[in-house]
């Protein structure tokens, strides 16, 4: 695809695997994406602005970025304006919330409590939904083998 | 609600108490009424939704998240405690309870339709018969005028109100009776890995006490949350639980929500 055809969601759901650590499909299965990217929108445009196109120069189609490309991004993770969005924007995926940990923190929806990544980071799930089904606390905990 | 304005019966609050004297006098033939200051969402399906997505949506997930208080209820906070300085309980400015006295209340309650089985964990231990003569046994706290025996016919009772489930074998413990052909409605609960981890490790281990040695045991705890209905049952009649308010095809099964303090997500371990 060609780089300037790609959408604003699209290369902020890329954005979001690379920050997160969780894949393409995954943030695309969470159905959040939209939503979240409103929320930055709404809530600091020129932040969000800033770091899509930031990271836009980035070859991300294979879905996984070059060495030299993990050592740019990180780089860029450390200016000054871009490190507290890029937090932001990692802490909204594990957590739903905004601004997690602050005072004025609130959860973004019913469902963004649900996705949140949290829980399946830790082998788990969302208390109160998602449920594994019964019985299911008898089997020993998940492990995660290293490909 | 029937446009009687006379009632044999008026009984205040809605809770698992007010329920079941409710229950027992309209069986008798009385007519009752029941006063309920909390918000009546829990009759409908739909209402109980929006419960549990106040659940979903609060930063803290507190036993009375789900249940936002009305004018006309409100409702203690597990947030209004402040921990206990010099052994005196601190309560938060403006909190719901003001409390004096050496020993006071800790916990939450909920005043909403239902009550505070809305939020409760389902634990449902009978006590010891010991318990009932401390004073005499132990020398310490009091003696009850009554007996765990005289209690029996009504935690069988309870047991088949709340659909308890657990294993009369492995309940009959320090003292603990029941009667010859009793079992629980439902079958224990399956215990989790960690207890039976827990029972693997400490099979050959004992702990010192008073100069007495004790093996240890790790058993479930009967439980107000569905897991298999016993087909044993009241004498080979079985039970059947009841499942989700307004949706009986849901609830009839725990299904590891993990989420039973403060609201269980398919409704099997709330009174209904
Ligand atoms: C977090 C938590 C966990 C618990 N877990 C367990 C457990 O595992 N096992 C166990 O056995 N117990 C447990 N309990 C205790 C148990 O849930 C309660 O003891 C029980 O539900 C009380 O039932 P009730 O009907 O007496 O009162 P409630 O359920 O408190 O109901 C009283 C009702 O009366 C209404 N009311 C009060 N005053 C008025 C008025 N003046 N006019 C109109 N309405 C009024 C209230 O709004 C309320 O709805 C737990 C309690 C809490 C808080």
């Amino acid at each position: 695809m060609n780089k300037s055809m790609k959408t604003k969601r699209l290369l902020f759901e890329e954005l979001s695997a690379v920050l997160t650590g969780f894949s393409l499909a995954d943030i695309q299965g969470t159905g959040l994406s939209s939503l979240y990217l409103e929320v930055f929108e709404d809530k600091d445009p020129d932040a969000i602005n800033n770091l899509l196109s930031a990271f836009e120069k980035f070859d991300t189609e294979s879905g996984k970025l070059s060495d030299d490309d993990l050592i740019l991004i990180s780089g860029a993770l450390e200016d000054k304006y871009l490190r507290p969005i890029s937090q932001q924007l990692i802490l909204m995926w594990y957590t739903g919330q905004w601004n997690f940990g602050e005072p004025d923190t609130y959860v973004i929806s019913k469902e963004a409590y649900i996705e949140s990544f949290s829980f399946r980071a830790a082998g788990s799930h969302p208390a109160g939904a998602k449920q594994p089904g019964y019985g299911t606390w008898q089997f020993p905990p998940q492990t995660f083998l290293e490909e | 609600m029937a446009k009687e304005d006379k009632f044999d019966v008026v009984i205040v609050g809605a809770g698992i108490t007010g329920a079941i004297a409710a229950k027992e006098l309209t069986e008798q033939g009385f007519s009752v009424l029941i006063l309920e200051a909390g918000a009546g969402k829990s009759f409908k399906f739909e209402d109980y939704q929006t419960y549990l997505d106040n659940y979903y949506t609060s930063t803290v997930r507190t036993p009375n998240a789900p249940f936002p208080a009305t004018a006309g209820a409100p409702q203690p906070l597990i947030t209004d405690q402040l921990g206990i300085e010099n052994g005196i309980p601190q309560f938060a400015e403006g909190s719901y309870f003001h409390q004096v006295g050496p020993s006071t209340y800790q916990s939450t309650y909920t005043r909403q339709m239902g009550g505070t089985t809305l939020h409760w964990l389902g634990t449902c231990l009978r006590m010891l018969p010991s318990d009932f003569s401390e004073k005499t046994l132990y020398n310490s706290g009091k003696d009850w005028p009554i007996n765990y025996y005289d209690l029996m016919p009504y935690y069988r009772a309870a047991e088949l109100e709340i659909g308890v489930s657990a294993d009369v074998d492995e309940q009959a413990f320090l003292g603990i009776e029941f009667e010859p052909s009793y079992v629980y409605p439902m079958n224990k609960v399956p215990q989790s890995y960690s207890d039976l981890k827990l029972q693997e490790w400490t099979k050959y281990a004992q702990f010192k006490y008073d100069g007495t040695s004790y093996d240890y045991s790790v058993v479930s705890v009967p439980q107000g949350r569905n897991s298999t209905p016993n087909p044993a049952y009241n004498n080979g009649k079985g039970y059947v639980p009841v499942g989700a308010v307004g949706n009986p095809d849901i609830g009839q099964r725990c299904e590891g929500n993990a989420a039973c303090v403060p609201i269980c997500s398919v409704q099997e371990n709330t009174m209904h």
